[in-house]
């Protein structure tokens, strides 16, 4: 017997809502499936969601919310080895500009950026699920959420141009040594997630740039090389990852 | 104490003596809490509950599969440290009942 909509419903807001406020996902499987067991037997009885979870759905998720503990491993794992990813690829981007240099601002800047940003998301994930706002609202908070890494980073670069804080400026043996920390971070993630794309997508991105730069083309052609390149490599990338998920589906 | 704080402690005390008469599962409990009377009880507001209980270490559970097919079912069975907590349940219980009985005798 299928669960009616209301209660799909409810059962998907809730997982929502507990992976936001970052518990284990073991547990989480664990409470919905029983949840829907219990939801089965009730809608067979001919009762209805609000029968079972009562007229506040957001203090149904907080109880739970409440006995459930926070996944350690998840926040002090896998979110510093999401920063360490981002980092490598900032910094490949850096070396690919000839060579790593950043300011006190920036170096403090990122990390907080990145918090900040998880942060919003975290909330931003919690309240949809748990409050149901308004379809207005909901668009705002995804606006909201969309823009703020983008608006955040150039935020960083203005005032990095406004105030000058002081700047380290890495030398070639920084470079190199940056450069295969980076490397072996992409092939990390590749082993760790035994997936190509951790080093496809890097060398996508930043290997047309390097060569294009070694080119005798102007600027500007070579700027509108580069862009392209960045654009269509990981767009055909996933194009032929999409056809083959695809085939092997069907 | 807010009255919701009371009503879970006693319901949790409720839900030691339903799991004590022999393992059950999420939807039987809460047959029997009405059964009982226990009407004012949302179905789903034992699952909070149950999951603090089993923290606590005074339940364990198990996951069956069901004769009828179908997705597993979750069933609760005490631990000695629960049938300890059922009892000390009990004593309070006790307390706070006749305190309040004795109090509102003398009213009348």
């Amino acid at each position: 017997m299928e669960l009616s909509k209301e209660s799909e419903d409810f059962i998907g807001r809730l997982q929502v809502y507990l992976m936001a406020s970052g518990k284990k996902e073991k547990e989480i499987e664990e409470i919905t499936e029983e949840l829907k067991d219990h939801l089965h037997e009730a809608e067979r009885r001919g009762k209805g969601i609000e029968d079972v979870v009562g007229n506040s759905p957001k203090e149904y998720m907080e109880q739970f919310s409440q006995e459930m503990p926070l996944d350690k491993g998840m926040i002090f794992k896998v979110i510093p080895l999401i920063y360490i990813g981002a980092l490598a690829y900032l910094l490949i981007g850096e070396i690919m500009d000839g060579g790593v240099e950043f300011s006190l601002l920036e170096a403090v800047g990122y990390p907080v950026i990145f918090l900040f940003i998880i942060g919003i998301y975290s909330f931003g994930l919690r309240y949809i699920s748990s409050s149901r706002p308004a379809r207005w609202k909901e668009w705002l908070i995804y606006g909201i959420a969309g823009f703020a890494p983008m608006g955040s980073f150039v935020a960083l670069v203005f005032f990095n141009n406004q105030f000058s804080t002081p700047t380290v400026e890495f030398g070639t043996a920084g470079n190199v040594l940056t450069f295969l920390f980076a490397a072996a971070v992409f092939i990390g993630m590749a082993l760790w997630s035994k997936l190509w794309a951790p080093i496809i997508i890097p060398v996508l991105l930043f290997v047309p740039e390097y060569l294009i730069g070694l080119t005798e083309l102007s600027t500007s052609t070579k700027l509108i090389l580069t862009s392209s390149f960045i654009l269509i490599g990981p767009l055909v990338y996933f194009l032929i990852l999409f056809k083959k998920e695809n085939k092997s589906s069907t | 104490m807010s009255s919701s704080q009371l009503l879970k402690g006693i319901l949790e005390g409720c839900l030691l003596s339903i799991i004590s008469q022999g393992e059950t599962y999420g939807y039987e409990m809460i047959e029997k809490l009405n059964q009982h009377g226990f009407t004012m009880v949302k179905e789903g507001s034992i699952y909070p509950l149950l999951l603090r209980m089993k923290k606590e270490g005074w339940v364990e559970t198990s996951q069956k599969q069901l004769p009828s097919g179908g997705p597993k079912r979750k069933y609760y069975k005490l631990t000695e440290q629960g049938e300890v907590e059922l009892e000390e349940f009990k004593k309070r219980w006790d307390t706070i009942s006749s305190s309040v009985e004795r109090l509102l005798d003398k009213e009348g």
